[in-house]
């Protein structure tokens, strides 16, 4: 089946830079995307599934083990006999799909009914946390989805694990995922220790630009004629994309960031009144990955300005009588602390 | 261009169009029809709504027509779980071989064909995000309970909408995926007929649309057209190039012509255009300039040809949108569905999937429901000796009359319907007070999970500016302009409340009301300014209010108490409590505290 390049995606640059900036560092958090409906926000995320690098994964290994990571090894993969000869391969790194009606069984998995009915084996089959380990896990109208449910991915991506204990089974194991969820805020909104939880929040909105629109249509227009060759036409870009992302990757250790910027996100923090530490952690990472990303050695206070609004505009307090957007709250907060 | 003043109201009918609407409404669902068989799967389907008659029989009988004998047409069956949507474990199969045994869904059965969804306006958010990935994706894709399976599923999606206002429609997330959104409530007897066209011709067409070009003068028109129109989905401006390509192969052309986009505005825009649009001569000319500017290759003339298709194709659409918006029957006590439907006090309810666990009943684990298996294993446990004779070599047999699932009790959501007196003098403080209440109940509601719809009266009616929502952004786009001024319509207002309390009763909410007036209605329920009759309705009503058993508030806002407000509180079985000022951190404090008490 073929895929919309991300490279062909017009407009939408926070969206984009918010995704790319996690495939960096999934230590960023999670992305959530507001907005107008058919804005494109599917397509960003089905063309980041194609754009990312590969896994190295063990073979045969229902978790995705990492082999080079002997620490972080499911149960079945440290077992001594087999561990002597682990076999890996590379994987595509997984998208899921979180559909809305997902029942909780199948989100952290639940007892093998086969195996359990016809051998009265107890076995483990994994649920979606286990498919999107090491990937992404999407959730489109996330605000449309049970309370329990976001409750329990939130948890699942902030802990790195998910544990089960459900029907006389007790299993635990490594689900290390970037949650992605999109929603249309007039539909009903998220409770703010939920919107806490995702690292980087973006506006969605359709280009007000005629000839952006225009070239939205005709881009999607040919892709339906023809999706092969246009995959092949954008296929050069979307590569670099991927090298940029390996390369930024490599770096990452090794990016600077100076005190003195440290300080202006902190004070940025305090002047929007944005509560606990993760607003500022979240600026220091997503900085850094953008700096990694552009291929430079120091974050700068232009790092900073890009990536605040990203990481700060669903961190403030909600005044139900206060009717400014945030998005420009954080904008005039930025001027007067990070000026450039 | 067509003069237009600056200041008129948008969506004004332009006399002619909107008389010619009727009749030209059959027309255009024969069209939606054609387009819809010439390109099923890119246009992806049409939502109907229409009450189930004959004339909607009739269109469904045409529009299978338009398709070859051996094309499936499936149903989607109200209250169809998730493994009969997508496919799964076959239970009772696999419980009799002993190995595990899948079958197709619902949505693949239905692969290179039409879905028919009756009743949509009731279809589960969550079974609509089932069809709708199937309708992105192609293809449904099942992985649970030891099943793996792929299937391809490419359908056209017939969406029978029998609700009656916004209160009642199929989710969102599914309407948005579908080309057409067609009516047939306004269509009379006379006008309805049987297509005139043979599926030969369908069958050409549909042969000839890959070769149908769109030129980019067209796709630009089309493209601000929607612009002007408010309509921003990159979905739809898909859907509106699909349906003028479709129509051009229809008329066998290779060409999309400006008729073709007409068509293609008024279908696909025409449902779509939102209501708070600025006149479109304002909007569409300094972008349409720049668009002239900034395209090198358009030379003044084109720019020309362009401008007058935008021009048209906004003005179509613009009347396709208003004919749309008044073919909605008007609101109002007739529209009232199964009355008294409120039997159960209803705070709670019974759940198999959320909620606190209360125990186990014998059933099938799907659709979300969880085998409980400790109670599974105790019910097959007794019966092993007797089974074993057949089933040699099992430790324990388990049937699926065996099968437990366990029972959860979910608290019900609670909706908070704010009826509102907007008429007279007080009008503007009282209604600012008003949703003043509503946000700060809003705001204070996420964990509760409560929904607030808001109902105002005045002049001759009342009506829903507000639908149930829990949404604080919508909340203050739709109460940024309030309408306020003229008579009392009390009894209205009234019996929109009961309309709306027990239609979403029925969808498992427990209502609650909140009526902020000084109980001086001087309307009657049928629009006449007669004090006595317009008393009499709003007691009439009243009980009607009373019998939904809904929990009600009712705050005098005169500025003294009065008897009357009284007594048609006391017939409706409400907790009356004056509030001269009818301030809104005191009406929200109440109303939570009644919440909380109830």
């Amino acid at each position: 089946m073929s895929t919309f390049p991300f490279s062909a995606i017009v407009g939408q640059d926070e969206l984009k830079l918010a995704l790319l900036l996690t495939a960096v560092d999934a230590n960023v958090g999670g992305v959530l995307a507001l907005g107008d409906r058919g804005a494109g926000k599917t397509t960003a995320i089905r063309g980041l599934a194609a754009l990312l690098p590969k896994i190295e994964v063990v073979d045969g290994c229902s978790f995705r083990c990492d082999p080079t990571n002997t620490q972080g090894l499911c149960e079945i993969c440290t077992r001594p006999k087999i561990n002597g000869a682990l076999k890996s391969k590379n994987e595509t790194a997984p998208v899921v799909d979180l559909p809305l009606g997902a029942t909780e069984d199948r989100v952290v998995g639940a007892l093998d009914l086969e195996r359990a009915l016809v051998d009265g084996e107890k076995r483990f089959e994994p649920g979606l946390l286990a498919r999107a380990h090491r990937g992404y896990l999407y959730i489109d109208e996330v605000n449309l989805l049970d309370d329990h449910l976001v409750d329990l991915l939130l948890d699942a991506a902030a802990s790195g694990e998910n544990v089960v204990e459900r029907e006389g089974l007790s299993v635990r194991h490594a689900a290390r995922f970037v949650l992605v969820g999109s929603g249309n805020p007039e539909e009903g909104e998220l409770r703010p220790q939920l919107l806490d939880r995702f690292g980087l929040s973006v506006d969605v909105r359709t280009p007000d630009d005629l000839q952006e629109r225009l070239e939205v249509v005709r881009r999607r227009d040919a892709f339906e004629r023809d999706p092969e060759a246009f995959e092949k036409t954008w296929k050069r870009k979307d590569s670099a994309l991927r090298r940029k992302i390996e390369k930024a990757r490599q770096k990452l250790g090794e990016i600077d960031t100076p005190d003195d910027e440290l300080e202006k996100a902190a004070s940025l923090c305090i002047a929007l009144g944005a509560d606990g530490l993760r607003g500022e952690l979240t600026m220091l990472r997503a900085a850094r990955a953008l700096a990694a990303l552009e291929g430079r050695d120091k974050v700068t206070i232009k790092d900073m300005r890009r990536v605040a609004p990203l990481a700060l505009r669903h961190r403030l307090r909600k005044d139900p009588l206060d009717e400014t957007d945030a998005s420009v709250r954080v904008a005039r907060a930025v001027e007067e602390v990070l000026a450039a | 261009m067509t003069a237009a003043a600056p200041n008129t109201p948008n969506l004004q009918p332009d006399g002619q169009e909107f008389l010619g609407h009727s009749q030209c409404s059959w027309a255009d669902a024969q069209l939606a029809a054609m387009l819809l068989a010439i390109d099923p799967f890119g246009l992806c389907g049409v939502r109907i709504c229409s009450a189930p008659g004959p004339i909607r029989d009739l269109w469904a009988e045409q529009f299978r027509g338009l398709f070859a004998k051996d094309t499936p047409f499936r149903k989607l069956p109200f209250g169809a779980d998730r493994d009969r949507i997508l496919g799964g474990l076959d239970l009772s199969a696999t419980l009799r071989s002993g190995r595990i045994v899948s079958e197709k869904g619902l949505l693949a059965g239905a692969d290179g064909g039409v879905l028919n969804v009756a009743m949509a306006e009731r279809l589960p958010p969550a079974i609509a995000a089932l069809l709708s990935a199937a309708i992105d994706d192609g293809f449904v894709y099942v992985e649970s309970n030891g099943v793996s399976r792929r299937d391809l599923a490419r359908f056209c999606c017939l969406l029978y909408d029998e609700g009656f206002d916004a209160s009642e429609a199929p989710p969102r997330i599914l309407l948005e995926r579908l080309a057409f959104h067609i009516s047939l409530d306004g269509v009379s007897m006379r006008d309805a007929c049987a297509f005139n066209i043979d599926d030969e011709e369908i069958r050409a067409a549909r042969k000839r649309l890959e070769r149908v070009r769109c030129s980019d003068e067209i796709t630009a028109a089309i493209v601000s057209a929607g612009a002007a129109l408010g309509v921003h989905s990159a979905r739809a401006l898909m859907f509106s190039i699909r349906a003028a390509r479709a129509a051009a192969a229809l008329e066998q052309r290779n060409e999309v012509t400006q008729d073709d986009a007409e068509i293609a505005g008024r279908l696909v825009f025409g449902p779509r255009a939102t209501v708070d649009i600025a006149p479109p001569e304002e909007q569409a000319s300094p972008e349409q300039e720049r668009s002239n500017e900034t395209t090198p290759d358009t030379s003044n003339d084109q720019g020309g040809v362009e401008k007058d298709v935008q021009d048209m194709l906004v003005a179509t659409a613009r009347a396709a949108a208003l004919g749309w918006v008044l073919d909605k029957p008007p609101q109002g006590l007739r529209r009232r569905g199964t009355a008294g439907a409120g039997g159960k006090s209803g705070a709670l309810v019974e759940s198999t999937w959320k909620g606190r666990p209360v125990g186990a009943r014998r059933g099938v684990p799907q659709d979300g429901a969880r085998l409980d298996l400790s109670a599974t294993l105790t019910a097959a446990a007794p019966w092993r000796n007797i089974r074993s004779a057949d089933d040699r070599g099992v430790h324990l047999p388990i049937y699926k009359e065996d099968l437990r699932i366990k029972r959860f009790k979910a608290r019900s959501e609670t909706l908070v319907i704010f009826v509102v007196d907007a008429s007279g003098s007080s009008a503007m403080h009282r209604m600012a007070e008003a949703k003043g209440a509503v946000e700060l109940l809003l705001s204070d509601c996420y964990s509760r999970r409560d929904h607030v719809a808001l109902i105002a009266f005045r002049g001759e009616k009342a009506d829903l500016i507000l639908p149930p929502t829990r949404s604080l952004t919508r909340v203050r786009r739709t109460l940024s302009a309030l309408p306020g001024g003229g008579g009392t319509p009390l009894a209205s207002g009234i019996a929109e409340a009961v309309v709306l309390a027990e239609t979403e009763r029925r969808k498992g909410k427990t209502p609650f009301v909140v009526i902020i007036s000084d109980g001086r209605g001087n309307i009657a329920l049928s629009g006449e300014a007669d004090r006595a009759v317009a008393e009499a309705d709003a007691l009439a009503v009243g009980r009607r209010l009373r019998q939904t058993q809904s929990r009600v508030l009712f705050f005098d806002s005169g500025t003294r108490p009065s008897p009357r407000a009284r007594a048609l509180a006391d017939e409706i079985g409400a907790q009356y409590m004056p509030l001269p000022y009818a301030d809104s951190v005191a009406v929200s404090k109440s109303v939570k505290k009644a919440i909380a008490a109830g």
